[in-house]
């Protein structure tokens, strides 16, 4: 037998062997590196989260990243803020440096650590509550910061295109462990389609991502590399040429000021009926009857008040009643955020003593399950607001002021200061 | 990446473009990650081919019943297990019967729409909306899951073992031929001469070359699916619709028009390669499905690269038996018209895959008789003889030009194709 032919099995066996052990030995070195990534902050400067990183550009910020930047940052006997919440709060017309959560610390000073998790269109189970419960044993001195339409029931696992946080936290063990939540879970999947509308996963599919994702922590080391050095996925909002190859930390936080926007482009004519639609629409099923027909109306009673609409309220309670575990509802302030005085004026009388009530029941809705609230909006004008629901720079100011003296207050009451 | 999920919609037009809410997208799911982390390694130590088989068996029947559930199983279940019966019979007329009932069922499920509210609407209105209220109803809103390719590869088989082949008795290899799950919703086609061979090699002695050769194909799929086609259709899907087409320079038209050629080759090749790949990790060889078309310098050598599986079915089982070339001109042209027509038509109930079908067909019989024209043809086919990179170029451009009809509505197509050689809009 020749001695070749052995040679050259013998050196392919080899090289066969080799490139499957280094295969092997490169993922599991990646899920390392995703693992110690995930315990640092490459947040840089991290003020709030941009449309560079978010998921409107296919940047889907972990769990993992924010605790790690509220680590980075959080000062030994600070009391930690965490906003969560929608765009009013992420600061949405609010100028790089001038963003309300800034002035929020800068109002409580120095013995808090304020940190924004706010983003579009996510509700108050979403981001910023799951980084605050998993953060709970760290810093246990917290309060969670999060707004709410009134009468908005939350997701208990999130909301949307966020949802994919919560069940980050789920498998990796950062969440309390809490029946009534799970409960709640489980119901509000049981009438979800197998596959969800296109462009969303379904839910099978995303929990077995982040079911993944807590062995190999690829989501902390893509967002990492994206964030850091190199951005590999295409984006409208970057496409000039191979601009989106630039790392994210490139990027300037591109949000405008909506102070300088002109008053029509603000509150636009031509919005005016939808806008007044929708400032309705927050009372509607809150104060509702129905006519002996069967019809519903916005009609007071025959006392002259508003009768509630009990359907509504009670389901809006079983909803706020499993969003989080009992033991941190205490720290969590839910703001309820009104409409711009612009388009409250345009409502009849009834129609602004209606929507009025509701935010004020809505509060107590709220602390009654357990939470600290409160709405704001009321003593604003015109200029406070950029539209119908956003803060400009100087509502955003008047609310860290509001917000500051709650938060205080509730840091007392939770014995995290001396009174 | 969850936006990865949307960037798939067009991608899987590729594969069951009726169903193209997911099935393109199936190698890409996590759900699938960690089925073959699991399937692979139990296969592999399982080592006797009598436990391996049974049990690939199972994990494919899992695999499609997670992917198409119940109701996308009885389809299979029924048209699989006649053809199976029938091939038994080695009957030529229960053949033929097996054949027509994969055909109707494919016409039934995929084009039922089509059939009524296109065609027939075409010839008369009344009839088409008659036709789409009385049948309309009974079509599910979404085909089974890979109708397109089991029910070629029924046709295929049942036309083998009626032309004498021999039928598959152990009705676990048929199981195997008709959902083994690397090539089940994008191929490549199999033949079941070739395949069950290489299915039972595979289970006897599937080794760690065949591991390591299949890795790397699969990994060299997912390179081209994820990173360059992934990308390349999101800033198509932004550019290539027509006003943003148009306001596009010149230049930026010629690269968007190439990206989409070089975005469809790596999309629907990678996703072979991992299929191919997939399948090599189980130890068994699918067909190729594509050997570098874009380097084919006429008509007839591209249709010989690309989609392999798909045009060599159509040549054997439609365009052979019409009469393929052997009766003249345009006996011939007619012949190749029809059959890539339907090659159009596999890849959606819609008239510009007609079109697009059509249009290679007329190429290829351009190609095939354009040096018999008196006059300009033999010195325009000694001139293309004398220059190869003409001929590759005019393939190429052609070849190009003809997924603008793939994806596109005829008439933006023509326009986008036009804009090409025309700096206004």
């Amino acid at each position: 037998m020749s001695v070749i032919p052995v040679l050259r099995r013998l050196s392919s066996a080899i090289a066969t062997r080799t490139m499957l052990l280094g295969v092997a030995v490169g993922f599991g070195g990646l899920c390392w590196l995703g693992r110690i990534t995930a315990g640092q902050s490459h947040l840089t400067h991290f003020v709030r989260f941009t449309e560079w990183t978010s998921p409107e550009t296919n940047y889907y910020p972990t769990v993992g990243e924010m605790m790690a930047t509220v680590r980075a940052r959080m000062q030994p006997g600070q009391i930690l803020v965490i906003v969560g919440g929608n765009s009013i709060l992420r600061g949405a017309g609010q100028p790089a440096g001038q963003v309300w959560t800034q002035r929020l610390q800068t109002e409580l000073g120095v013995g808090y650590g304020v940190f924004n998790f706010a983003f579009d269109g996510s509700g108050i189970t979403d981001g910023g509550a799951v980084v605050a419960e998993a953060l709970r044993r760290e810093y246990p001195r917290q309060v969670y910061i999060a707004n709410a339409a009134p009468g908005q029931p939350p997701a208990p696992d999130g909301t949307g295109v966020y949802r994919f946080m919560f069940w980050e936290a789920y498998y990796k063990g950062l969440l309390i462990a809490d029946p009534a939540r799970a409960a709640a879970i489980e119901a509000s999947n049981e009438n979800l389609p197998v596959r969800n509308p296109p462009g969303e996963p379904s839910l099978q599919e995303l929990r077995t991502r982040e079911w993944l994702d807590q062995f190999c922590y690829f989501q902390d080391l893509w967002n990492r590399v994206t964030y850091k050095d190199l951005n590999l996925v295409w984006g409208f909002y970057m496409r000039d040429g191979l601009q989106f190859l630039r790392a994210r930390k490139r990027y300037a936080d591109p949000e405008p000021d909506s102070t300088t926007f002109p008053l029509d482009k603000r509150y636009n004519p031509s919005n005016l009926a939808i806008e007044l639609a929708n400032v309705r629409g927050c009372s509607q099923f809150a104060y509702m009857s129905f006519s002996a027909a069967g019809n519903p109306q916005m009609r007071k009673d025959a006392s002259g008040r508003w009768p509630l609409y009990r359907p509504f309220w009670d389901q809006f309670v079983a909803g706020i009643r499993t969003a989080m575990p009992d033991e941190l509802k205490p720290r969590t302030l839910v703001l309820l955020s009104r409409s711009s005085p612009y388009y409250i004026r345009r409502l009849s009388a009834d129609e602004r003593e209606r929507d009025d009530l509701t935010y004020r029941h809505g509060v107590e809705v709220w602390k009654a399950e357990g939470y600290d609230a409160m709405d704001y909006g009321s003593d604003f004008n015109d200029d406070d607001y950029g539209d119908r629901t956003h803060l400009t720079r100087l509502g955003g100011a008047k609310l860290a002021r509001q917000v500051a003296d709650k938060v205080r207050a509730m840091a007392g009451a939770l014995h995290y200061t001396r009174p | 990446m969850l936006a990865s999920f949307s960037w798939f919609q067009n991608a899987g037009a590729w594969f069951e473009p009726a169903t193209l809410a997911g099935f393109g997208t199936i190698f890409t799911t996590y759900w699938f990650v960690v089925f073959v982390v699991v399937v692979l390694p139990i296969f592999w130590l399982l080592r006797r081919p009598a436990l391996r088989l049974p049990f690939l068996a199972l994990a494919c029947v899992a695999y499609h019943y997670h992917f198409a559930g119940p109701a996308g199983l009885l389809p299979i279940m029924g048209l699989g297990g006649f053809t199976y019966a029938v091939g038994l019979t080695r009957n030529r007329i229960a053949c033929a019967a097996g054949i027509t009932l994969s055909v109707v069922a494919l016409c039934f499920y995929k084009y039922t729409h089509f059939l009524t509210g296109e065609l027939l609407y075409l010839l008369n209105p009344g009839w088409g909306a008659a036709a789409e209220r009385s049948v309309g109803g009974w079509v599910p809103a979404a085909p089974p899951l890979a109708i397109s390719f089991f029910a070629f590869e029924f046709i295929h088989y049942l036309a083998d073992v009626r032309q004498g082949g021999q039928p598959i008795r152990n009705p676990l290899q048929f199981v195997l031929f008709s959902i083994f799950f690397p090539s089940l919703v994008a191929g490549p086609i199999k033949r079941y001469e070739q395949f069950l061979p290489s299915l039972a090699e595979g289970a006897r002695a599937v080794g760690i070359d065949d591991v390591s050769a299949g890795l790397q194909r699969v990994a060299m799929g997912l390179l081209k699916k994820v990173v360059v086609a992934d990308n390349l259709i999101l800033a198509i899907d932004f550019y290539a619709p027509l006003p943003r087409f148009a306001a596009l320079p010149l230049g930026g038209r010629w690269l968007i028009f190439t990206l989409i050629a070089v975005r469809i080759l790596f999309d629907f090749s990678g996703y072979s390669d991992i299929a191919i790949g997939l399948a090599r990790m189980l130890g068994v060889r699918l067909p190729e499905n594509f050997n570098w078309p874009y380097a084919a310098t006429d008509l007839q050598q591209f249709w010989q690269r690309w989609h392999i599986s798909l045009s060599s079915w159509v040549r054997d089982y439609v365009y052979i038996p019409l009469g393929g070339n052997r009766h003249g001109v345009w006996r011939r042209a007619a012949n190749g018209l029809m059959a890539f027509a339907l090659i159009g038509l596999w890849h959606g109930p819609a008239w510009h895959f007609v079109l697009w079908g059509l249009y290679h067909g007329v190429g290829l019989a351009f190609c095939a008789n354009y040096a018999a024209c008196p006059g300009v043809g033999p010195p325009l086919a000694r001139l293309l003889g004398r220059q190869p990179f003409a001929c590759w170029l005019s393939t190429q451009l052609f070849a190009w030009f003809g997924w603008l009809i793939f994806f596109y509505p005829a008439a933006d197509a023509w326009r986008m194709g036009a804009m090409l050689f025309n700096s206004g809009s």
